[in-house]
């Protein structure tokens, strides 16, 4: 069984993307097939794992190792969120070296939790992201309070983001895109 | 070929999480398409021995690595020095270079 399967009519990746949408707007085609939105209820539950998914069942299969349980559950939360993986250019042809477009999608959404009024909604990293060393366009939405100028919220996180992929991003940034899809009034988007 | 592949797991498990920037290292689980279908596949990983896998095969042992990461340290230079140590670990411990090493970061936090 591979990631490229097909829930009705859909691969994973496709209703990945929806999800992390918070399935705005909606997709008829995807809600309307049975065995799409029976995957996506399963993905939606994965990526909320607690102990309270494996339940019972795994407290008694791990005994009193907790630590066994900590990898189980950091192991379901990383698979769940992973998205594609990006190569990392290297000579060595007997090593694969990867990031998870899921690592850097994080590390994004932990920056935009760095910078006041800024929540990050959602990441796109499209191009060439198969190739080591490939060009991609990247494309960060975000909700911004309204309290303050918008657009420097926008650019001091543009700009973090932009030293932040320098740094662990294996390909070339080709275009970086922040856009402003909400405002937040009053706490609330 | 060794017959302690879990041994060998722990070796490399402890050089990996000694290499600067390393958190924690995961074991491999299932596809994202099983853990879809069964959430409780998850239970196979196994309890003991270290959480990097090996498969000590003929052709050379194959070595999957999976890292979550300090994003204070450059993920580019980090992930290569987790591969150069793997190798040159897997190598002490198995009498020769692993074949295939694959190192995955999931989490740079």
């Amino acid at each position: 069984m591979t990631d490229d399967e097909r829930f009705g009519a859909f691969t994973l990746e496709e209703l990945s993307d929806y999800l992390d949408t918070d399935r705005t707007p909606a997709r008829p085609d995807i809600d309307g097939d049975p065995e799409a939105a029976a995957a996506l209820v399963r993905l939606e539950s994965l990526r909320t794992a607690s102990r309270d998914l494996l339940d019972a069942e795994a407290a008694e299969a791990a005994g009193a190792d907790a630590g066994w349980i900590a990898s189980v559950l950091a192991s379901v939360r990383t698979t769940a969120h992973a998205g594609r993986d990006i190569p990392v250019p290297d000579d060595d042809p007997a090593s694969t070296l990867v990031v998870t477009e899921g690592a850097l999608r994080g590390l994004v959404r932990a920056l935009g939790d760095e910078v006041p009024g800024v929540v990050v909604r959602r990441t796109r990293f499209t191009g060439d992201v198969g190739t080591a060393g490939g060009s991609v366009d990247v494309e960060v939405s975000i909700a911004a309070s309204a309290d303050g100028p918008v657009h420097l919220r926008a650019e001091a996180l543009r700009s973090i983001i932009e030293d932040a992929l320098a740094a662990h991003a294996p390909f070339v940034v080709r275009s970086l895109v922040v856009r402003v899809a909400d405002l937040i009034e009053g706490g609330r988007p | 070929m060794t017959d302690d592949v879990r041994s060998v797991s722990r070796g490399l498990t402890a050089v990996v999480l000694g290499v600067p920037g390393v958190r924690s290292v995961l074991p491999p689980g299932p596809n994202l398409a099983t853990l879809v279908r069964d959430v409780h596949s998850v239970l196979d990983l196994p309890r003991d021995g270290g959480a990097v896998l090996v498969q000590d095969r003929r052709e050379g042992a194959r070595i999957r690595v999976v890292v979550t990461t300090d994003r204070r340290v450059p993920t580019l230079g980090l992930v290569r020095s987790v591969r150069d140590a793997v190798v040159a670990e897997g190598t002490a411990l198995l009498g020769r270079r692993p074949s295939d090493v694959t190192v995955r970061v999931v989490e740079i936090d």
